[in-house]
């Protein structure tokens, strides 16, 4: 008993939905005050000067910020990376179809050639080769011989004899050995 | 491309001017604060930019808007680098405000964050129960609870009788005094 009359007693600091609804009618009139107070004081308030042109949003939206959603920036990666491509292919060409030619043709291709083909007992990895070599030039560029004319051959490398070449690393095979008098 | 994007951004910038004051004032009624509503009425605007491929018209461009700013604010106001404004600061920094204003004011500062949304969006924009919830992503019935509780600590705090101001104004300072430290 003293429990029901305490809580009777108690005021309603959470009401129920039932008590909100009682107390809907009953406060229509507060409602409604606290609605005209509250539309008096914020349509009374005045932001800045709502200009685009100054705003800071435009400028942060100039920036980059805001201009560009995620799959636009995607996109831009994806056309930057096409074009990096592409240059690459690009460059790469000239020098493997001139060197193809070179030996295609057999003239001597040592003053072509830039320096990092040169062999110097290293293996070089970018020029290796994927074409199945003919047995005489295997056998020609297996076993070189200091007096040998500085030819591009097709086929593995002398340096990669033993081995076999990377086919990932390129299409042709251009291996020469420096003649001692190919300098003069 | 380039003349779509730019009609786009020559349309943002009249939806931009013609209703920025709505999103100051939303975001005022929220934080109380002139500077910090001002930025989050910036913020809420570069949000409506990245997010503009995603109206579609289904809503009110204002609803849109406006939910967009209720957000943005509640974001802002649970960052720890916008620490809310104590009342007497305020004071010093509104030019010549009325009396009622600065006891709505401060009747406003009693409540939470999302009571205080609730109140703003009910009373000022006049927005219903389910435009509310989904505004800020709860029920109907939370939405109705959260204004019942608000009425009544506004009651207390604009319309104080000694029963309800002793029981609902003590917790409510409560609140604001654990908000500001």
């Amino acid at each position: 008993v003293a429990d029901q009359s305490s809580s009777r007693n108690r005021p309603a600091t959470r009401p129920t939905v039932r008590g909100s609804r009682a107390a809907g009618h009953i406060d229509s009139a507060f409602e409604e005050t606290l609605r005209r107070r509250l539309r008096d004081t914020l349509d009374g308030v005045e932001g800045p000067d709502p200009v685009w042109a100054t705003s800071p949003a435009r400028r942060e939206v100039q920036a980059g910020h805001g201009g560009f959603p995620v799959w636009r920036s995607l996109a831009a990666i994806a056309a930057g990376l096409l074009v990096v491509a592409a240059g690459v292919t690009m460059i790469s060409l000239p020098k493997s179809s001139s060197a193809a030619s070179a030996a295609a043709s057999g003239l001597p291709a040592a003053s072509q050639e830039a320096p990092s083909y040169a062999p110097s007992g290293a293996p070089s990895g970018g020029a290796t080769s994927v074409a199945p070599p003919a047995p005489s030039a295997s056998a020609a560029s297996a076993s070189p011989s200091p007096s040998a004319s500085p030819t591009a051959t097709l086929g593995p490398c002398p340096s990669l004899s033993g081995r076999t070449p990377d086919p990932l690393m390129c299409l042709t095979c251009r291996c020469e050995t420096p003649s001692p008098t190919a300098g003069g | 491309v380039a003349v779509a994007f730019l009609s786009e951004v020559e349309d943002f910038a009249a939806f931009y001017e013609r209703s920025y004051q709505l999103a100051y004032r939303t975001a005022y009624g929220i934080v109380g604060d002139a500077a910090a509503a001002a930025d989050i009425a910036q913020d809420a605007f570069v949000a409506a930019y990245r997010a503009r491929d995603s109206f579609r018209g289904e809503a009110p461009a204002r609803a849109w808007l406006v939910r967009i700013v209720v957000n943005t604010a509640l974001s802002a106001r649970r960052r720890a680098s916008l620490r809310p404004l104590s009342f007497d600061d305020r004071v010093a920094t509104v030019a010549a405000p009325r009396s009622d204003r600065l006891e709505l004011e401060r009747a406003l500062d009693t409540l939470s964050d999302r009571q205080r949304a609730a109140v703003v969006l009910r009373y000022y924009h006049g927005f219903d129960y389910a435009e509310i919830a989904h505004m800020l992503g709860t029920t109907s019935g939370n939405v109705g609870s959260m204004l019942s509780r608000a009425l009544v600590a506004l009651r207390a705090e604009l319309e104080p009788s000694p029963a309800a101001g002793r029981a609902t104004a003590a917790p409510a300072r409560r609140r604001v005094e654990a908000r500001r430290g």
